[in-house]
């Protein structure tokens, strides 16, 4: 299936872009898309392990369960507030 | 009520919002821009957020924070775009009947607003450089 993860702040100024495409076997985890989006993304290796990720909104673990129709997206640690 | 806006934040209108006969203390805080960081010097800041899971987060808190506390109202508003120093990026109100309760959950709100909800800032340098900010990350 392919999916598509939402790219925010540092994650777009070293992917080049704010929705990054990836191919994974369905259904699959967050771990394994995460792997899928380093593979997909090189530059975005040395942040990856920093940055969580939501699935339909909410932050999400390794094993949260992503199908074709999950909203995805990578979040880098947040600075809003002040 | 919980707001992301573009537009600068009305202090008074957050006050107001929270205001409630049943309240006995009103508790407002403001996160302002800051120009020096360290030894640097900021000229502007840019806010971007992921909106959908932003509102739903703050959401969230708000809830929780009814849990926890006897809180009469909760105003939580952040801003996007570009900021100067000075300027307002949020604001948290928070009414409830005694006032070590209103303290208590604007901290929390606070503390717990810069950790969970997926709001970022970019520092635009004084010396031309520009640098999102991500607590915990270094480059």
């Amino acid at each position: 299936m392919t999916l598509y993860i939402k790219l925010f702040a540092v994650a777009v100024q070293k992917a080049g872009t704010t929705n990054l495409e990836i191919d994974c076997p369905t259904p699959t985890t967050v771990a394994d898309v995460k792997q899928a989006v380093v593979a997909a993304c090189p530059a975005l290796s040395e942040i990856a392990n920093h940055c969580r990720f939501a699935v339909d909104d909410e932050f999400a673990t390794d094993t949260t369960i992503v199908t074709e129709n999950s909203s995805l997206a990578l979040i880098p640690p947040v600075s809003g507030g002040a | 009520m919980i707001r992301i806006t573009n537009d600068p934040i009305d202090n008074n209108a957050v006050l107001e919002s929270v205001q409630n006969h049943r309240a006995g203390a009103v508790v407002l805080f403001l996160g302002t821009t800051r120009n020096v960081t360290g030894t640097r010097e900021t000229d502007s800041l840019d806010y971007e957020c992921f909106e959908s899971m932003a509102i739903k987060q703050l959401e969230a808190l708000e809830a929780t924070a009814r849990q926890r506390w006897d809180i009469v109202e909760i105003t939580m508003v952040h801003r996007l775009g570009h900021l100067l120093p000075g300027e307002s990026s949020v604001a948290i109100a928070v009414s409830s009947p005694h006032r070590v309760t209103a303290f208590e959950c604007g901290q929390w709100l606070i503390d717990t607003l810069k950790e969970e909800v997926p709001i970022w800032k970019k520092e635009n340098w004084s010396d031309g450089t520009h640098e999102w900010v991500h607590p915990g990350m270094e480059d």
